[in-house]
């Protein structure tokens, strides 16, 4: 799945990323590439906390076509990439980020942390939902939006 | 009395008058009907018990020569060698010419004997007419019924569906006919066997023709096969008569009017004729047999023309024809183009069609904030507002019902549209326009003196239409300061 979307191999080429888009958002997904896609990872054995990232590369991979006329989506390794680990604290499997025009949108999510989502969302539509949203209040200037859906119970199945 | 007698005399004179009238009339009657009689002669003749002056064809001359060299015809077997351009000079297309014309003289003939037996019949069992419509079916039937009363004796398998046949039989258990005289059922018997032989004679027509249809019409027998083509020649009386049909004439050739009794008209087919026995048509999938036929009976037609002026001997264009029939069905069945997912549109690009107009301006009259609203919501300088729960609790009452204002009830006020519609009427003489509602009394209850007498219509306006600022207003209680 991850093949899919284009990779950024260094920190230059990230920065280049986000300057290069005019009109589209810019959402970048920190994290790892492994094999497993997110069928396989139910049935074998994973690492625990791995097998978040092949599960948000497919919905990313799925969703790019449909909302490539106002969002563009990279793919970066933290571990080819280390030079935002620090400073975006990249400490979970998968972290997706948006930039719109250089600049760093918050989305409230309800989870307490503004900046990123940090694990895998699952469903499609929830997505293009945020995308949209994000989209809709950078263009406005908002530096801060307000996700659709609250993920404050994100954890209570 | 007297006079009453009197006048029943003359009633009575009047009334052989009156008889005299009738049998003048009488007499005229009878000698339009003689006049008549020798002009319906024909339609007489049906009442007559000779046969032979109803059904004349098969005396005619004409009739056995034809008969005859499509007998010798058909023994010689197909006889397809180059016979020169000139058609219409060869003796066979003669023939088949002639046998064309010969096939529709038949079937009138047919159905001459038709009303014959029919008429015969009716007295023995009336209700069959309405039941069996083919003429020549009609005749089997009449042949083997006879003049039994009881029908269980009769077996009639194979000569019809059985649904007609168990209808006939219960008709026939109710029918109000009796049995026929010996000599009309020898009469009625005999003309069944005319009617049988006609028919028999016309399919030995329609066979030879149809073995020569290569020959006559290629072009039209390439597209829908020899016996069809046969058929539809047959039927329009010739290659010229079937040229000169429009298509949707064509298609029609054949086609069976009346749904038989007890049958379910969902399975009929409409509007197809001859073309139905067509390969092309068999084969294409029911949903799509309409279009098809109106494309053959199109397509045959243009085929028929070329043959009528022998355009194109060969068949080469009925061929042609023929595969952009089969293409056409072809892509008719192709399943449509698969969807292409598409890309969402960039969000807030496309600005919303924002409506106009009465009709949405009525519309949003209806949640539009009221001058009570409106009043509640602004609050006058150094007046408390009075509350629902009173003491400051609950919602504020602003400007409604305070000291000043007189009321508690504010009136309705006129919308902006109904303004405009009241514009209107002013010019008319109507009258007082004022737009209060009926609804407004004169009585107010104010705090300080209890109930006084107001005009209600110096209140409606209270705001002035949301254009007069309120805050200098005569009746606010800023400007004018009330001394006790």
């Amino acid at each position: 799945m991850s093949y899919l979307l284009p990779h950024l191999h260094s920190g230059w080429a990230v920065d280049q990323a986000i300057l290069a888009e005019e009109e589209r958002l810019v959402i970048i997904r920190f994290g790892h590439d492994w094999d497993e896609t997110c069928m396989q990872g139910k049935t074998r054995p994973t690492r625990p906390g791995l097998e978040d990232t092949p599960c948000m590369d497919e919905v990313l991979a799925s969703v790019a076509e449909t909302i490539k006329n106002f969002a563009v989506i990279y793919l970066v390794d933290i571990t080819e990439v280390p030079d935002f680990n620090t400073m975006y604290e990249l400490y979970d499997p998968s972290t997706v980020m948006f930039f719109f025009r250089n600049k760093h949108i918050m989305i409230d999510l309800g989870t307490g942390n503004n900046n990123k989502i940090n694990w895998a969302l699952k469903d499609k539509q929830e997505f293009i939902d945020i995308v949209e949203t994000v989209y809709r209040g950078a263009r406005k200037g908002r530096g801060l939006v307000i996700a659709p859906k609250d993920y404050s119970t994100k954890y209570r199945y | 009395m007297a006079s009453l007698a009197d006048s029943f005399l003359a009633d009575l004179e009047d009334l052989s008058d009156n008889e005299a009238h009738l049998d003048d009339e009488e007499a005229d009657v009878a000698d339009m009907e003689e006049d008549a009689d020798g002009d319906i002669a024909d339609i007489e003749a049906l009442n007559y018990d000779d046969l032979d002056s109803v059904s004349k064809l098969q005396k005619t001359q004409r009739y056995n020569d034809i008969m005859q060299k499509v007998e010798d015809a058909l023994q010689r077997g197909s006889d397809i060698s180059g016979h020169g351009t000139v058609l219409e000079d060869d003796p066979e297309y003669q023939l088949i010419v002639d046998c064309n014309s010969l096939s529709v003289d038949i079937e009138n003939e047919i159905i001459i004997i038709h009303n014959f037996i029919r008429d015969k019949y009716r007295l023995k069992f009336p209700e069959l007419e309405s039941l069996v419509h083919h003429p020549i079916d009609y005749a089997r039937v009449v042949k083997k019924i006879g003049n039994e009363m009881d029908l269980t004796l009769v077996d009639m398998e194979g000569l019809l569906p059985s649904a007609i046949i168990m209808v006939i039989s219960v008709t026939a258990s109710t029918t109000s006919g009796k049995p026929l005289s010996e000599e009309n059922l020898k009469k009625t018997i005999d003309a069944c066997d005319r009617a049988l032989d006609l028919d028999i004679a016309k399919k030995k027509v329609l066979d030879f023709v149809e073995s020569r249809m290569g020959y006559i019409a290629p072009n039209l027998s390439a597209i829908v096969g020899s016996a069809v083509a046969a058929k539809l020649m047959g039927t329009a009386g010739g290659l010229s008569a079937l040229a000169k049909m429009p298509a949707c004439n064509v298609q029609l050739l054949g086609a069976k009017r009346k749904t038989l009794a007890g049958f379910s008209t969902a399975t009929s087919q409409f509007r197809v004729g001859y073309f139905e026995q067509a390969e092309i048509f068999q084969s294409t999938p029911p949903s799509l047999r309409t279009r098809a036929c109106r494309l053959l009976a199109s397509k045959s037609t243009l085929a028929a023309r070329v043959d009528s002026t022998r355009g194109d001997p060969t068949g080469k264009t009925g061929r042609n024809l023929r595969e952009e029939i089969r293409k056409k069905i072809e892509k008719w069945q192709e399943p449509p183009p698969a969807k292409q997912p598409k890309p969402l549109p960039v969000p807030d690009s496309e600005p919303k069609k924002k409506r106009g107009g009465r009709r949405l301006r009525k519309m949003k009259e209806r949640y539009a904030i009221t001058d009570m609203r409106k009043l509640a919501n602004r609050m006058q300088f150094g007046v408390p507002e009075e509350s629902s729960l009173g003491d400051g609790l609950g919602e504020g009452y602003g400007m409604l019902g305070q000291a000043g204002s007189g009321k508690l009830r504010v009136s309705i006020g006129q919308s902006k549209l109904a303004a405009k519609a009241a514009k209107k009427f002013k010019e008319k003489p109507y009258g007082s326009s004022g737009a209060t509602s009926g609804l407004t009394s004169s009585l107010a209850f104010t705090p300080v003196q209890g109930i006084e007498l107001t005009n209600p219509q110096s209140h409606g306006n209270l705001l002035g239409g949301g254009t007069q600022s309120t805050y200098f207003s005569e009746m606010g209680t800023f400007s004018k300061i009330k001394r006790p």
